[in-house]
């Protein structure tokens, strides 16, 4: 596991897309803290690590596939009026700079 | 006394006898509402409200909701409605189509009189994240509600409507059901439709809701319960009547306590309300029995749940840019906005959460936090339906103590048994899709604790049974916390 | 250094089907942005993804096609990263649990082997200006297959028909159009050279943005020659993603490839596992339309010649239209003959695919019958051919006009024969010195002589018998 350091927090943010304020990194440093504490707990649990990974609480399957039809799509206006800008019927953003 | 303070099914007879009628209750609901000094309240409903009853006519008069005003807690989609999980990022997102719940709900002829407030994403439990501001208990202003449902729990608890519709993902319907006397039901996982909730931790996301008590949270059940095709997750087990069980005895039920759980708990005012709660049952017929659990495991519960539930939200939450929909801040480049949006929209709280979540994932870590975390989950489960094989239903406090004191949020100590156990142990229903409800368990000092009822899964008609005895032994229901004049 | 191309192709393919993968919105090409969408291809809160019964069933047959094994219980997972074009911040994809795996296609005498076979959504579609970019979503959450061969290809020929015979599977199962140029077959590439007598491998790189099949023979060959240069200079390969510039004819640097992208795959929590049963599986693949192959196999099998089959299967939509032709009755070779001359050489003066060729099978089985019954040769035929697609008449009413008549009429023609055989000594010596080729030049003057409209086989026999005669 990757140290945690104010940098690696950083370029985590970062990757979020968001900026945290510099007290924060503090304050984020010590959560990590208590959470690497509160892991090692779960490494004392005698056989975890030969356990299986479970992703849903309980045995569930479905042979349910979605039939191919189609439904009425959006109306252009439903599906625009929560974006900010709007032109020739596209979201309009600043340009993308990552191209 | 108003019939607004009556259960559902009181309310129900009395709409049906003619002696109230839905526009009365409405009015009454909103006024209540506006009235409200907690915070509960992110929109108060009112034309729309009165629009839906004045539109009552084409609705079944014989369903249980009709003309029963509700409040939703503000992560769900309400079409027309702005909803913003109490979050900055969400101002101004205003939904195009109703989260399934809704529409079923609004089907039986209820009436949405508000959205609440809650912690902000639904991620925390003190009722004190969301952007408006923290939730006050009206038990005892000073002290808080808990969350995430807290609009939901100080609404209810000051009888604004007999139902407030919820979600819990580690304790949040149960834990504020505890904190104000009310009744906080989780059913299992996939057995309410998801969709239209905003996800937190979808694998641990169920639809839960607060009711007086123990009937109303039944019949409730019926309308909501079902198979949803636009939930993959949602169940297709057929919907039972899960009132058909109330009145049967607890004779012969078999109640287990964790012992490993409740020793965990400090205060002895509420370790002995529980025991002499638990002699009544024992009194009445049931059986008690004393499981217990490796502590390893009852230790793991919340940074299993912590761990978990971040990696989860965050990913979730990689939707929420400003650009599609939401409070968009501006900038140079797309890359600016997005960043600005999220910076300015996220509380710091919720942020820092998003960092561990996502460093969990990352390639180097994620063995070591998020996979070892699952793998918890899993020794978790069996451990806990292994004791409910020996049983119908685990039953513990609530909590550790009556609703804190804001002052004392952070007077914990976070590595304490008391703390990772007592505090958070609930969070196994959700691990492990379990039905659990919260009811009253009795009053320390003048506030309500509440106590913890489990069962397997898709067992909610024992479970609601047994829950249904224990409201009658216990006594308590319909508990309001009136202002004194 | 003796360095050998390592070449591998990464293929998307965008799956016809009515709605798109994960929502019930339309699956439609152009149209006003912004109008084929549902909530979630938005990602509203709250919105879940429901999976498409149809685009499983092509993925299931194009993993069968290309030999692999297939999974018998679907798995998504989360690709988690912020893109404009990415409304989510994820995309729903298949990482731990491809649905099909470790197959291969066979390209003339060589086989390559197919790593992966998964199910994903596609992208919005963007635009940009100086200023300002914009987002379509129509296209967001259409069905994608994305399939991932090894590093087997040796050269910009082998991708090519690799990527033709993964064409051929997608268009003869109907899955897809596999077309390039429209953006519905996708493809990129990873190439590195190799010196053959070492192990050290050098860096790839990665080609993007191909938009034909031509672009990319040409782009892989600049990059084999550009690495080549640079290693045998004793410079490193830089891991780097590149282009094709279509007008300086050259691969050019897009980006770095950089290594560091945690995508934080894990489970999506909102798909449960989808159990396949074997029944169901079976039926799929028993249902799959004939794929080239087989066609190929069946029209040998009707005496056509390989080079006359290999034609018709090139292309789906020219082999069901050949296959309708059959259908008629008409005779295997004829039909074949005309779709690979007539028909095909119409198509390609007037630019248009077999799709937008104005005669129905069943116009042109008319026409075929007429030559089948010997009432009209083939040169005629190919007059009224000309004349029912213009002036949008049928065969029957051409005919008509034009008073043609194939003189069967047998002392006419041999009364023509001989005419010709008189006038022709030297290829009655020819013959009879065994020439059978003179008998091919008297039977052709005889035709010439009456305009074609003498019967071609009448004529044959009657050459045959006059000249033995001589």
């Amino acid at each position: 596991m990757k140290k945690v350091t104010k940098e690696v927090l950083r370029d985590t943010a970062s990757r979020l897309m968001f900026t945290m304020k510099e007290e924060e990194y503090d304050t984020l440093l010590s959560d990590f803290d208590l959470i690497i504490k509160q892991m090692d707990l779960i490494a004392n649990i005698k056989g975890v690590d030969e356990a299986t990974p479970m992703t849903f609480p309980y045995e569930i399957s479905t042979n349910y596939l979605r039939i191919d039809e189609v439904e009425a799509p959006l109306d252009i206006k439903d599906a625009l009026k929560n974006a900010k800008d709007v032109k020739d019927n596209q979201i309009e953003l600043p340009k993308v700079l990552n191209r | 006394m108003s019939y607004l303070d009556l259960s559902i099914k009181d309310i129900h007879e009395a709409i049906l006898n003619h002696e109230v009628t839905p526009i009365e209750l409405v009015k009454e609901a909103l006024e209540r509402a506006h009235n409200d000094k907690h915070n509960s309240f992110e929109c108060i409903l009112d034309d729309e409200a009165l629009e839906a009853v004045n539109n009552l006519a084409s609705k079944d008069k014989n369903n249980i909701f009709y003309g029963i005003p509700i409040v939703i807690k503000d992560n769900y989609s309400t079409k027309d409605i702005e909803t913003t999980a109490s979050s900055n990022i969400l101002k101004g997102y205003i939904p195009v189509f109703d989260a399934e719940v809704v529409t079923r709900l609004k089907e039986a002829g209820a009436i949405i009189i508000g959205k609440t407030t809650m912690d902000e994403l639904a991620m925390g439990g003190t009722g004190t994240t969301g952007h408006l501001g923290k939730q006050t208990n009206p038990w005892d202003a000073e002290r808080m509600v808990g969350g995430s449902s807290s609009g939901c729990a100080s609404s209810i608890a000051s009888g604004v409507t007999p139902f407030a519709l919820g979600s819990d993902t580690g304790d949040s319907v149960r834990k504020p059901a505890s904190y104000v006397g009310s009744i906080g039901f989780k059913p299992t996982w996939g057995r309410i439709s998801r969709f239209g909730l905003f996800p937190f931790a979808p694998s641990l996301d169920t639809v839960a809701y607060f009711t007086r008590n123990v009937y109303d949270a039944a019949i409730s059940l019926n309308v909501l319960a079902g198979r949803d095709n636009k939930d993959m997750a949602s169940s297709s087990k057929e919907v039972e009547d899960y009132t058909s069980k109330l009145f049967d005895t607890i004779k012969g039920k078999k109640i287990c306590v964790i012992s490993g759980i409740l020793d965990s708990f400090s205060n002895e005012k509420v370790k002995n309300l529980f025991l002499t709660q638990l002699d009544k049952l024992k009194e009445a017929g049931a059986e008690i029995i004393y499981e217990d659990i490796d502590k390893n495991l009852l230790l793991s519960i919340l940074p299993t749940y912590y761990i978990i539930s971040s990696c989860e939200a965050t990913s979730n939450t990689a939707s929420l840019d400003g650009i599609k929909f939401g409070n968009r801040i501006e900038g140079d480049a797309y890359e600016d906005v997005v960043i600005n949006t999220r910076t300015q929209g996220f509380s710091e709280r919720i942020k820092r959460r998003f960092v561990i979540g996502s460093y969990s994932l990352l390639k180097e870590n994620r063995e070591e936090l998020f996979i070892r975390a699952k793998k918890s989950r899993r020794m978790i489960v069996d451990a806990f339906n292994e004791a409910l094989k020996k049983c119908d239903a685990i039953y513990l406090p609530a909590s550790s103590s009556v609703a804190p004191y804001f002052k004392d949020i952070d007077n914990v100590d976070k590595l304490s048994d008391e703390y990772l156990i007592a505090d958070n142990f609930m969070a196994y229903a959700n691990f492990a899709g379990l039905p659990s409800i919260t009811l009253p368990l009795g009053f320390i000092d003048g506030l309500p604790i509440g106590a913890n009822l489990t069962s397997k899964i898709f067992d909610e008609v024992n479970l609601l049974s047994i829950a249904s005895n224990v409201e009658r032994i216990i006594g308590l229901k319909n508990l309001l916390a009136k202002e004194e004049e | 250094m003796e360095l050998i191309p390592i070449i591998g192709l990464e293929i998307h393919i965008q799956m016809k089907t009515k709605s798109k993968m994960f929502s019930s919105a339309p699956n439609t090409y152009g149209l006003t942005p912004n109008t084929m969408t549902s909530p979630l291809d938005f990602a509203f809160p709250g919105t879940m993804p429901t999976v498409n019964k149809e685009a499983v069933i092509h993925a299931l047959r194009v993993a069968h096609a290309l030999n692999m094994s297939l999974e018998h219980e679907l798995h998504f997972d989360r690709k988690n990263y912020f893109y404009s074009d990415l409304p989510k911040g994820y995309q729903i994809t298949q990482e731990e649990r491809p649905l099909g795996r470790d197959g291969y296609i066979n390209i003339k005498d060589k086989q390559i082997r197919i790593k992966r076979l998964h199910i994903e959504e596609d992208t919005c579609k963007q635009t940009h200006t100086d200023e300002h970019s914009y987002l379509d979503f129509n296209r967001a959450g259409i069905p994608l297959l994305e399939i991932v061969t090894l590093p087997d290809i040796r050269s910009a020929k082998e991708a090519v028909a690799v990527l033709e015979k993964i064409r051929s599977i997608v268009s003869y199962l109907d899955v897809s159009d596999g077309k390039m140029e429209e953006g519905s077959l996708r493809c990129d590439v990873n190439i590195s050279l190799k010196d053959v007598n070492s192990e050290t491998l050098n860096n790839k790189v990665e080609i993007k943005n191909l938009n034909s099949l031509s672009n990319m023979e040409k782009a892989i060959n600049y990059e084999i020659k550009r690495q080549k240069e640079l290693l045998l200079h004793g410079e490193e390969i830089k891991q780097e993603t590149r282009r094709y510039d279509e007008n300086k004819k050259e691969t050019t640097f897009l980006r770095i490839k950089v290594d560091a992208i945690d995508y934080k795959y894990f489970p999506d929590p909102n798909i449960i596992p989808i159990k396949l049963s074997a029944d169901f599986i079976n039926e799929v693949i028993a249902t799959s339309s004939e794929l080239a192959e087989a066609r190929y196999n069946r029209y040998l099998s009707y005496g056509l010649k390989e080079y006359d089959a290999s034609l018709l299967v090139m292309d789906k939509d020219i082999s069901d239209y050949y296959d309708l032709l059959i259908k008629e009755g008409i005779n295997y070779k004829l039909a074949a003959n005309w779709m690979n001359e007539e028909v095909r050489s119409y198509l390609n003066k007037q630019s248009i695919d077999i799709k937008h060729f104005p005669l129905f099978a069943t116009d042109l089985a008319d026409l075929l019958r007429y030559i089948e019954k010997e009432e009209v040769s083939n040169k005629q035929a190919r007059e009224i051919f000309a004349r029912i697609i213009k002036e949008e008449k049928t065969s029957k009413e051409i005919i008509e006009t034009m008073n043609v008549s194939l003189i069967s009429n047998e002392n006419e023609i041999r009364k023509l024969v001989n005419e010709i055989l008189d006038s022709n000594p030297q290829t009655i010596i020819d013959f009879k010195a065994g020439k059978d080729r003179a008998l091919g030049y008297i039977v052709g003057e005889v035709l010439k002589r009456s305009k074609g409209q003498a019967n071609p086989k009448v004529t044959t026999k009657l050459v045959h018998e006059e000249i033995i005669r001589r």
